[in-house]
């Protein structure tokens, strides 16, 4: 048995006074699992397990007052790998409806059926079970009293998963029955990061709270491909940066917030909250999800510090240098998914924002012009507004607005000359 | 000198810099950023701590003006935030500062008096009742959640907020309590002044505030 204690909080602390426990006696409990609150004076803290095994006893209910060092709880621990070197479980045998490869759906209702028969399962092995579509009825129990444990579920994903196959699995469907492949052997859990758990709660929290609608327009970047053409390599040469298109859709679309404040604020249930300061986030991908570094002053920038910082921003988002500054106060986001070569999207809108412009891929189009058949650099862009905030017509305003700056660059740009120190100050 | 990142994003709705205070503290866990303050005013809002008295007053239903109600996780009893008082969040590594809990509470409670001193108002601890007093009224609360040695929550200043609010709860648990504010104390001429209260420019008391965080954590805040 495991002796839990009220933990050493500092030499001045005494006590601590039972707040919760997180764990039930009988239940299972993971090494590192938090197993009870604590409240001294005005802290509440968490004691996590420090071991894996069964809660036995719990000996001070929740509001007893405990000395530092006492025993407050029994652990039974589970040493690891105790159940692997259980006896080998006989290879769960095959039931009604578990067999064939066509049966996937009917094999994930009868598992969550499964947890409804007598037997007791622990929370963690009935999630674990939910989470690799297992029946419970097919696993051989190692702990207590027959109970399945975390190790036997594990245990059987590994030896399942080491089933040799013979062919693909297309290969086989065409000569033979199919091979009778569980969908365990075809799954894997992957734990989710604090970062997946984030992206999750922002997108559930947009999408359910958000009425979000989603406005096209093409626009024709070819003056601004040729401009580009013209002078990237000054650019790179005189300010060490490579120009791509996204600075002059950022340029573009501060200044349609600037002009259209609606789209710059914020649904509150008091009111909409304009906001006076441009802050554009863009969305860059990152190894292990998404992140939103924010251009401060958006709308106070040219081209010139867009396209350096976008490009500092964007780095040190994949070097992960990035500081909490960086990524607060946003109040509009511009997302690029046109790199990965997709068309069109319907991005979602960062909460606490009323916007979000989508950028598709930039590709020549034959396109009609004066009833001629001419070829363009042509690109998707998607605005997913709040319903709540504006309407169509306020979004297609705003869209119209950065199309004709993109597409008029040409004559703006034809004014323009480069300079040592830059250009203009048009954007 | 140990650096410490400093957030000062104006009036936040408590869910939302609750909300803020998470994600950061999830980060702080994850070692992704480094320590935070954050010094921030709520709009009014009443939260209550797990410990909190379960029978608080009632307070007024169907009231449109009623400030918000949350219950957090942090420890400690119930309070009053709103427009006035300055509210501090260190999302912290406690180990860098103390490895005890109450010390922590303590270097909180100095941050508040040595503010409270500066401004000519002669503040104390009280044994057994956490927070800053000013004689029998209490001027200053904490309210805190450390986990794997990992602070959140923290703690709040009265400057010149509304102090009727906390005759509706039972502020900390203590009944009959009597709040009291920077204010207020200085209204009532302990200066000899005539009502220097009314002068109090809260920015000043938020910058005072900082400079003696920064010498009790012995940090160097960097926007």
């Amino acid at each position: 048995m495991k002796e839990i204690i009220m933990p050493q909080m500092g030499e001045t602390v005494a006590e601590g006074t039972i707040l919760k426990w997180l764990v039930n006696e009988g239940e299972r409990v993971e090494k590192d699992q938090p197993l009870v609150e604590i409240s001294t004076d005005k802290i509440d803290t968490e004691v996590p397990s420090p071991v894996s095994g069964i809660l036995k006893n719990i000996l001070h209910k929740v509001g007893e007052t405990v000395p530092v060092g006492k025993v407050i709880a029994l652990i039974e621990e589970l040493k690891e790998g105790a159940a692997r070197s259980a006896p080998f479980p006989p290879p769960p045998l095959e039931k009604g409806g578990m067999g064939g490869f066509d049966g996937g759906v009917s094999d994930e209702q009868k598992g969550v059926e499964g947890f409804e028969t007598k037997k007791i399962y622990t929370p963690l092995v009935r999630r674990l079970a939910k989470e690799y579509g297992i029946d419970l009825e097919t696993i051989y129990g190692t702990g207590a009293g027959g109970r399945i444990t975390k190790e036997d579920i594990l245990d059987y994903v590994e030896r399942t998963q080491k089933i040799p196959l013979t062919g693909t699995t297309t290969e086989t469907a065409t000569t033979e029955p199919a091979e009778v492949i569980k969908p365990e052997e075809r799954e894997e859990l992957i734990p989710l990061s604090s970062k997946r758990k984030i992206i999750a709660e922002r997108m559930v929290k947009s999408t359910t709270e958000i009425p979000h609608v989603t406005t096209t327009f093409e626009v024709d970047m070819t003056a601004i491909a040729h401009y580009r053409e013209a002078n990237k390599d000054a650019f790179l040469k005189e300010n060490s940066i490579h120009l791509t298109y996204f600075p002059f859709i950022i340029a573009s679309a501060a200044s349609a917030i600037k002009k259209y404040p609606m789209l710059n604020s914020s649904w509150t249930e008091k009111g909409i909250v304009i906001k006076k300061y441009f802050n554009i986030g863009i969305a860059v991908s990152i190894e292990d999800g998404l992140i939103v570094p924010v251009i401060k002053g958006a709308d106070k920038k040219g081209l010139i510090d867009l396209a350096r910082e976008i490009q500092d921003i964007a780095k040190r988002a994949r070097e992960k240098k990035l500081s909490v500054d960086d990524v607060l106060d946003g109040t509009f986001t511009v997302t690029n998914y046109g790199i990965g070569g997709s068309l069109f999207g319907t991005p979602i809108i960062f909460p606490g924002q009323t916007a979000i412009l989508g950028i598709g891929a930039i590709i020549k189009r034959p396109i009609i012009i004066n009833d001629a058949i001419a070829i363009r650099q042509m690109v998707y862009l998607s605005l997913s507004f709040d319903h709540r905030v504006i309407d169509g017509a306020q979004a297609d305003q705003f869209l119209t607005m950065i199309k004709g700056s993109l597409e008029g660059w040409r004559g703006k740009s034809e004014k323009v000359q480069t300079s040592a120190t830059g250009f203009g100050g048009v954007w | 000198m140990r650096r410490c990142k400093l957030l000062q994003p104006g009036l936040v709705e408590y869910g939302k810099a609750w909300d803020i205070q998470r994600e950061l503290f999830t980060a702080r866990t994850n070692n992704e950023i480094d320590d935070t303050l954050i010094i921030l005013q709520h709009p009014p809002t009443y939260t209550f701590g797990r410990t909190s008295e379960v029978e608080q007053p009632v307070l007024k239903e169907n009231d449109p003006d009623a400030p918000a109600v949350y219950f957090t996780d942090r420890g400690g009893g119930a309070t009053y935030h709103g427009p006035g008082q300055i509210v501090g969040y260190p999302i912290i590594g406690i180990k860098s500062y103390t490895s005890d809990y109450h010390t922590y509470l303590r270097m909180l409670e100095d941050v508040m008096i040595k503010t409270l001193a500066d401004f000519q108002i002669n503040s104390q601890r009280k044994k057994g009742f956490t927070g800053v007093w000013v004689d029998e009224k209490k001027i200053g609360c904490i309210g805190v959640r450390i986990i794997r040695d990992f602070t959140m929550h923290g703690f709040s200043l009265n400057a010149n907020n509304d102090l009727a609010p906390f005759d509706n709860i039972i502020p900390c648990n203590i009944k009959g309590v009597k709040m009291t504010s920077m204010k207020e104390v200085l209204g009532k001429g302990i200066l000899g002044t005539k009502n220097p209260g009314s002068e109090l420019n809260i920015l000043a008391v938020e910058e005072c505030l900082l400079k003696k965080y920064s010498e009790v954590f012995k940090v160097t805040l960097e926007v």
